[in-house]
Order: C-alpha cells, then structure tokens, then sequence
C-alpha cells in the first residue's frame, strides 16, 4: 500500500528583539520521498559482528510456559516475580552458607517481556541489556525499615522473600523469612538482600542500599544468572513459569 | 511473496514561514546567503541494525546502514554539513554487550560525525571502558561540566569545541546529566557533575566573545523536559545566553519539530532532539548573511523505515 505522507506545515513567526540575530523561522515543504538503500560500506563493517551476534543470540535456552508481559502499573508482575524468585533461588544454591533473606530488584532494569514457548539467548539479552551484577548486602534493621517504605512508595518493584501490604502508601504486615517483621519487634535483625550492583550503588534512589553491614561481589552478570536457570529448568525438562502471589497486596479493610 | 521493499525517508516535518514569499526568495537566493546544513541524532542505544519486522513499535525502523545511506545523499546536496549526536550511543542490543561500542564508534567514525557528547550509559562499561573505546572515534567528544582531572578520559573529552564549516566558525559544548541514581559510582569513578548552567554560560560567552564563533550550539544530554524541577534542555534555555541552538538527548523525546524558545535576553533559541535508536535523523538548515549573521533555520525530520510495497 503506497502512503502519502502529509507534512505538518506549522507557523512560526519570530522576530528577533536583540541585535544581531534575525532568526526566522521559514516555510520549508516536505523533503520528497526518497529511496535509500543502506549504505554498502557501512554493511560490510557491520556483516562479521552480525555474524558473531547472531551465532551467538539465537542459542535455545528453554520454553517458558506463560507469557511473563512487561506492565507497568501492577503492585507484583509474572515477569518481576519470575526474575527476582529465580535470582534468589540461585544465589541459595551457590552461596547455601550465606542464609539470603530475599531478592530486590528494580521494574526499570527489566527492558522486555517473556513471551510463552520457546526462550532464546537474545530474549534475555532484551530482558537484562545492563551488565549488572548480583550483589549480596546486609542491611540493618533501621535500612531495613527504609526498604520496606520505599517498596510502599514504589508499587511493582521485583520482590521474592518478602511479603506485605501498602496502606495509605505505608508499608504493613511485612514479613520477611519467616520473620513477622511489623508486630514481631524481638525476632527483628539485619538481612541478607541479593540485589544488582546498579541498585546497591544507590541507582534508583535506592539509597538504604549504599551503606550496608556487609557487602559480598559475586562478580555473576544478573542476565547469565537467568540464562542458566532456563537452561537448568531445561534440563529436567520444565519450562519455566511464574505466578502472582500476593507478596505485595493493597490493604483493603 | 513478491514484494519489494524499501527505505522510507519522509520528512515528518514542515516548517512555519514568515515574511512573505518575495522576502524569503531574496534571503534564500543563491548569492545572498551561506548555508550550514546541521544533522543530529541521540540515544543511539547501540541499535546497529533496523528493529525486527515484527517490532510492535517501530518494525523496521532505524539501522546505522541505512543512516549512513542518507547522510552521504544529504552531504551530496553540496552544502556544509556538521554531524552531531548528543549522547547514550551504548547499551541497549547485544553489540553493546559483546564488543563494548567499538562497531557504533566505527560506524559514526565512516559517516563522518564532527561531535558528539556523553550520556549516562556511554559510563555503563566504566570510565575505564569508555576510555578504552574513545581511540576508535575518529571525532572529537565534548563535555563542559563533567569534571574530570582523574579520570582516564581527562585528555579525549574537550570542554568546548571550534570548528569551521564553510567559512563559519561553529562552536560546540557540551552538557552530561546528573550521574548519581543513573550510573553506579564503581562506574563514573572520579567523574563529578557540575552545575550545567553556570558551565554553558560561561564556555558560551567564551566561544562567542573571545573565540568570535558565528554559531554556538550547546549537545545536551540533560533531557528535554520534567514535571519537577530538575534542569532539562527547556529550563536550561531559559537561564542562557549565547546559544544558539540545543540538540539534546536523554528523555529520548520525539521532537517531530525543534521547539522554538527563547534565551535569558529574549533571543531566539532552537531546541531539537530526535527520539532514541536512530529512528529519525534531525536537520536544521541554517541560512547565514554574508557577514556571517545567522538569518534563518529550516528545520525537517528525516524518519528512517522501511516500507513495504505490493511487487
């Protein structure tokens, strides 16, 4: 189907009231539709590294058995529990001495959705582009405390192992590895959070985050800790999936 | 299917005029005006190739082939051409992640881009990995509020440039965001951010009273515009003097036309910036008198695409 494109054709009008400058804004038409051809040299520096990127991208990883959208919006997302249950699943197998009490992560740094069936490479390339690595730190009771108020202020923030409700935007019924952390006062103590380096630098104002207790570097990228779980849960030939929970919840008394 | 494809360059913009038809003929004629064609593109993203065909938002769009296709048709026109670009050119497609920005710097490096500015992301490999990536830009970068004695990029960022494009003297600065929140400390390292106005005012003056320029334009990647109260490219316009022109980046805003505003004094200052991932190419034609006195802009919108037609 051959389109038209209809120029907008705005109206500018402006005279200068300082010296030098008479700048006008001036009539000029649409530029012709033209045809362009990409550009045979830039082609051929571009072919080996597509070459290479696609080799590489197009590597099965596994299926995944729901679609996990991107959406903004949602107190808890099928996308946000499914990366942040998976970061803290993983970061329990390979540090099992380190007792992690819960994962954080940030909506923003999830760039793509997960479509159900077949789960390549570049599709977690386009979920986690940012080579961001997973960071363990210990916060104390009051940081804490500054989490839960900024999960109440930040509604669909990538949560796993904690579990809560938003009244009036204050947080409530908190809990925490088995911790009632809101009426238990006694059993309150520093926890384990694994979380991105990006976060634990303070990005997204995370700033309860920059001075923790203890701080360990795994050095893993975030994107291979998911890659290897797809492939893992592939390998006993499940597909991966997702459910919303509650973990995050409106109180609605 | 046979069906033919090709790229779609439209112009997604037309430009108001004024003055009348006669005065325009005069101010256009070929004797009585130089032309300085400016091109600008932002937040790249490390999109090398078109997005897929079946992209929800912008199938088959964008691609640094077919940008590099149109700029060598537009410097055929025969005009001047400067070729800017306002920042974020990494991150964003595997390209990044696998060979760090060296094939978006050698692209831009062959379609001959004259400056460009950082953005948060070109941090996102550390200052040490921009540092490592800078030899293959074969154009200058520029950054006048980014403090940066003990970084490794201390040498490669200019706080300001001159440049000559057909007997015009073009100065060129440049304006980062707030890395704080945006970019991990581990990363920027010994980077500072200052204050971008009081930086623009004073390297303005500076390129237009004592290094004369005809043009000052200013490559921001402050973000075009916020609710709050943070500095953005229309704010910062607001407090300057002595810029001409902003091309900006950052919000990646689809600016289908430059807006029209006005400096500190009252003058007229053009704010463009073109959306993210190479999707559109920005022009701004500017018509000089003979004293090189800038007369005129005309302002269009290239939109790179791909169209599909029945065969």
């Amino acid at each position: 189907m051959r389109k038209l494109f209809i120029a907008t054709l705005g109206c500018y009008l402006l005279f200068a009231c300082t010296q030098p400058l008479h700048l006008q804004r001036h009539e000029g038409g649409l530029e012709s539709l033209q045809k362009v051809s990409p550009d045979p040299q830039a082609e051929a520096m571009i072919a080996p590294y597509k070459k290479e990127i696609d080799a590489k991208m197009k590597e099965p990883l596994g299926n995944a058995a729901t679609d996990m959208p991107k959406v903004r919006g949602e107190l808890e997302t099928l996308l946000g529990n499914f990366v942040a249950d998976l970061v803290l699943e993983i970061t329990r197998q390979r540090l099992p001495e380190q007792a992690v009490d819960a994962c954080l992560l940030n909506s923003g740094g999830l760039r793509a959705s997960i479509a159900k069936g077949p789960v390549l490479l570049e599709d977690v390339f386009s979920l986690m582009p940012f080579d961001n690595l997973v960071v363990l730190v210990r916060l104390s009771e009051k940081d804490m405390m500054r989490l839960f108020d900024y999960l109440a202020d930040h509604p669909g923030t990538p949560i796993s192992g904690i579990r809560m409700e938003i009244e009036d935007g204050n947080p409530d019924d908190m809990e925490i590895a088995g911790i009632d952390w809101e009426d238990d006062k006694e059993a309150r103590r520093p926890c384990w959070i694994v979380t991105s380096d990006f976060l634990a630098g303070g990005g997204d104002h995370m700033n309860f985050l920059t001075e923790p207790l203890e701080r360990i570097e795994t050095g893993w990228l975030l994107r291979d800790v998911i890659a290897a779980y797809i492939r893992e849960k592939n390998k006993q030939g499940l597909a991966v999936e997702s459910t919303l929970d509650g973990r995050m919840r409106y109180d609605i008394d | 299917m046979n069906r033919k494809e090709f790229l779609r360059v439209s112009a997604l913009l037309g430009i108001g005029m004024s003055g009348g038809a006669a005065h325009a003929q005069s101010l256009f004629g070929a004797q009585k005006s130089k032309r300085l064609v400016v091109l600008h593109t932002n937040d790249m993203h490390s999109h090398i190739e078109p997005f897929p065909d079946d992209d929800p938002k912008y199938p088959g769009q964008g691609g640094m082939a077919k940008r590099a296709a149109l700029i060598k048709q537009i410097r055929a026109e025969g005009h001047p051409v400067l070729l800017v670009d306002a920042g974020d050119v990494f991150q964003g497609t595997p390209y990044f992640n696998l060979f760090k920005g060296a094939l978006e710097f050698k692209l831009m490096s062959e379609m001959g881009y004259d400056a460009a500015t950082l953005g948060n992301h070109d941090f996102d490999n550390g200052v040490e990995g921009l540092a490592e990536m800078l030899p293959l830009a074969k154009f200058p970068f520029v950054n006048s509020n980014y403090a940066l004695e003990n970084t490794p990029i201390h040498k490669e960022i200019k706080p300001h440039l001159i440049l000559k494009k057909g007997g015009l003297k073009v100065g060129i600065y440049g304006l980062g965001v707030d890395l704080n929140g945006l970019v991990s400390s581990a990363l920027t390292g010994e980077v500072r951010y200052l204050d971008p106005v009081v930086a623009a005012n004073r390297t303005a003056r500076f390129l237009r009273n004592e290094a004369g320029c005809d043009l000052v334009l200013c490559l921001s990647h402050l973000g075009f515009e916020y609710k709050t109260k943070k500095i953005s490219d229309l704010s910062l316009a607001a407090s300057l003097n002595h810029t001409d022109i902003i091309l900006g980046g950052h919000t990646h805003t689809f600016l289908h036309k430059p807006v029209l505003t006005k400096d500190a004094t009252g003058r007229p200052l053009v704010i463009g910036q073109t959306g993210w991932a190479g999707i559109h190419l920005g022009r701004i034609d500017l018509f000089f008198s003979p004293e090189n006195q800038l007369l005129d802009t005309k302002t269009s919108m290239y939109e790179i695409s791909k169209k599909t037609i029945p065969g």
